[in-house]
């Protein structure tokens, strides 16, 4: 059965994918946005240590399904395992329309000059694929600024001395600190650091029809009770639909990418609701899934033109898949640091992000979220036993005088950590599944150690009497959220996906527009890189589009 | 939001178990047990092991808090893949204790249990592992789940009840409390 067609179908309504139907539906273009989730809605708003994005012990109320949707992942040692969505090393991305941007802890950061040009910054690194974005910062900036005023940010970046040049201040003041931003500030100050207020997609003042932040901090894991957390699920998306060019249709679930005979794309196969097979034709189709999802539809996609998957002639689709390592250092202190009130990761330093000596990268350092009491009981130090007596004594006696620090390391891509199809796994409507397999490059582990040092001077000047470290090793490869560089841009297409503009190599009218293009993924979180690419590449797609246009 | 903990329901799924036409949600326990899924005595060994894994001192331990009562919920939740690791895993854990003491693990002293604990623990056994990540969650985890009963844990850190605040008006925004 095949449906209307259209100007564009956008496959994903997320960070990336929201912000593309929105661009192409103002411009007048005719959209059809398909969501593998569903609304979220205010009921899988509540506050459940438990039962969250982050902690999914008891599963996750923005999904994907843990029935439908397992994945193949194989471990450090080469053993493969079935993993669902809510188990631990699924890499798991809400499928919701906002997905990632319901939940995120919303940092909104910029990414850095060098966080574009890693190759040339810091030269080759034996066995990566470490490489140089084709466009820079100051391609971007741009459109980092548009989404800063689309989504809505607050923070105060002023302060930081290696921020990338930027024209605007942020929109909106940050919120007032609470009792541990003070406290790491300070210590900061006195080390001779340049601390300020993470930028986050969050409104500290009534912005957009929404109100302001609560303080509750509860923003990572779970969706924002009062709304004043910033998504595309409560902007752009909105806006896209209000055009009355863009038809948004959830529990949309595609499996392959349609081409015609000159291997062009001409739409989307998928099934509905009801799993009926739909096709959905299209000038161009725009693959917004995340790195993992966005390579399998592309592996997925095989025709006599492309018989590896679209845009798999060189073999790239797929791989230098990252995320983020994430080092953290906890320390114990003797006051009461807990005072109950957002925000809560507040606090930021991007001292070490570049130009560490010796190394390659570094990370923005930042307090960390929310810890409900049983993420807690698993970070414990060494010393106490994991269980008895002595444990309950002891997260009675430091729950509320412990403070984390860490932040993301930007991880050097490589070749063999990689998303392929499944063999013989398939998921709830036949399709395989995908199968991640790699491991991290030790070199992260370096950087790693050297942020822990930094984080355990940071904390010790603060005040704390003892610190604890976690440092992940390289078994495994990375992901989660943060997931990026699947589908790598790039000017040569024997070493890239898709170019400079997200436009796959050698299929001009699809377009893989979300993380998986990142040649790497910068030393911060990157949800405000994703929509700023994705402003960018929906710009060059409504200046070159030749078509009709609707009024709007 | 205690859905799972309406009696109304339990004696329909007791009924719907007895006649017969259990779906997956009851494969339970036999007739005289007061849970979902353990019989008397998997309880009985749980909520010892349970109350040695988090003990009670000035606050109660972890059998009060109804650590045995989340893990049998949720076995029957979202927990059910665990069933088995549960049926067989309690079932070792006896028969370690009946071989080296002669009795069932609930009949041993607290050192004894101790003892047993430490050793599955030694061993890195998977299902201590699991029984200890499933009481901790059910002492510090949301007591809509079947534990934490009155929110012991979390008042034992000196933290309120997860708040609902987005439902009543609140204004934090000026500064620290």
């Amino acid at each position: 059965m095949s449906l209307k067609h259209v100007n564009a179908v956008v496959v994903g309504a997320g960070a990336a994918g929201g912000v593309v139907a929105k661009e192409l539906a103002q411009a007048g273009l005719s959209v059809v946005l398909l969501e593998r989730g569903p609304w979220p809605s205010t009921f899988e708003c509540r506050k459940d240590d438990l039962r969250n994005q982050r902690t999914s012990v008891l599963g996750h109320p923005f999904g994907p399904d843990d029935e439908r949707n397992p994945r193949v992942i194989v471990d450090g040692a080469g053993k493969a395992s079935l993993v669902r969505p809510s188990e631990g090393g699924y890499q798991n991305n809400a499928a919701c329309v906002g997905s990632g941007t319901v939940s995120y802890g919303a940092m909104g950061w910029r990414y850095m000059e060098q966080d574009f040009k890693m190759r040339s910054t810091y030269g080759a690194v034996p066995g990566s694929t470490l490489e140089d974005w084709p466009i820079g910062y100051q391609d971007l900036e741009p459109y980092y600024e548009k989404a800063e005023w689309e989504i809505g940010v607050s923070g105060d970046v002023s302060p930081d001395p290696f921020k990338a040049p930027r024209k605007k201040g942020l929109l909106m003041p940050p919120l007032p600190a609470n009792r541990e931003c003070e406290i790491l500030r300070a210590a900061a100050r006195r080390l001779g650091w340049h601390p300020f207020d993470v930028p986050m997609l969050r409104n500290s003042v009534p912005y957009n029809g929404r109100q302001a932040c609560m303080r509750c901090r509860w923003c990572i894991g779970h969706a924002c009770e009062v709304n004043a957390k910033n998504g595309t699920h409560n902007t752009v998306i909105p806006r896209a639909l209000a055009t009355g060019n863009c038809e948004i249709r959830v529990n949309c679930h595609a499996g392959e990418i349609l081409t015609d005979s000159g291997g062009r794309a001409r739409g989307v196969a998928y099934y509905d609701e009801r799993d009926r097979l739909l096709q959905q034709t299209a000038d161009m189709v725009i693959v917004s899934c995340a790195a993992i999802e966005s390579a399998r539809l592309l592996l997925l996609s095989k025709s006599k033109m492309h018989p590896q998957g679209l845009g798999n002639r060189y073999d790239w689709v797929g791989r230098n898949l990252q995320g983020h390592s994430y080092p953290r250092v906890a320390g114990l202190f003797e006051q009461e640091i807990y005072d109950d009130l957002g925000p809560c990761a507040g606090i930021a330093l991007c001292d070490f992000a570049h130009g560490n000596k010796g190394l390659a990268g570094g990370a923005m350092m930042t307090n960390e979220f929310l810890r409900s009491p049983y993420q807690f009981v698993g970070k414990t130090p060494p010393w106490v036993p994991r269980w008895g007596p002595e444990h309950k004594r002891f997260m009675r006696d430091a729950y509320r005088r412990h403070i984390s620090v860490g932040g993301p390391v930007e991880e050097m891509p490589m070749w063999d950590s990689r998303v392929q199809l499944d063999p013989q796994v398939k998921d709830y409507w036949g399709i395989p599944v995908a199968r991640i397999s790699g491991n991290k490059h030790p070199h992260v582990v370096e950087v790693a150690k050297f942020i822990v040092s930094k984080c355990e001077i940071w904390l010790k000047e603060a005040g704390a009497t003892r610190t604890w470290a976690s440092v992940p090793g390289t078994a495994g490869a990375s992901g989660g959220q943060h997931q990026a560089g699947t589908c790598r841009m790039g000017d040569d297409p024997k070493t890239s996906v898709v170019n400079r503009y997200c436009q796959v190599h050698d299929v001009d009218n699809l377009f893989v527009i979300d993380g998986s293009v990142h040649p790497t993924n910068g030393c911060f979180n990157p949800a405000m890189t994703i929509m700023a690419v994705a402003y960018y590449a929906a710009d060059h797609i409504v200046k070159n589009w030749k078509g009709a246009r609707s009024r709007s | 939001m205690r859905k799972v903990w309406n009696p109304k329901r339990r004696r329909f799924l007791e009924a719907a178990a007895g006649a017969g036409v259990a779906g997956p949600l009851v494969s339970c326990s036999a007739s005289n047990s007061p849970w979902r899924y353990f019989t008397a005595e998997e309880g009985e060994t749980a909520g010892a092991i349970c109350d040695r894994l988090i003990p009670a001192d000035e606050f109660p331990g972890a059998l009060w808090a109804g650590a045995v009562r989340y893990i049998d919920i949720q076995l029957c939740g979202h927990l059910r893949k665990h069933r088995e690791a549960y049926r067989l895993g309690l079932a070792a854990v006896d028969q370690a204790s009946r071989s080296q003491y002669g009795k069932g693990f609930a009949a041993l002293s607290a050192e004894q249990q101790d003892q047993l604990l430490k050793a599955a623990e030694k061993a890195k056994d998977p299902f201590f592992a699991l029984i200890l990540a499933h009481t901790m969650q059910s002492y510090y985890g949301d007591p809509r789940h079947g534990g934490n009963r009155d929110g012991i844990g979390y008042r034992s850190l000196g933290i309120p009840l997860t708040p609902v605040r987005g439902r009543s008006k609140h204004d934090l925004t000026g500064g620290t409390k």
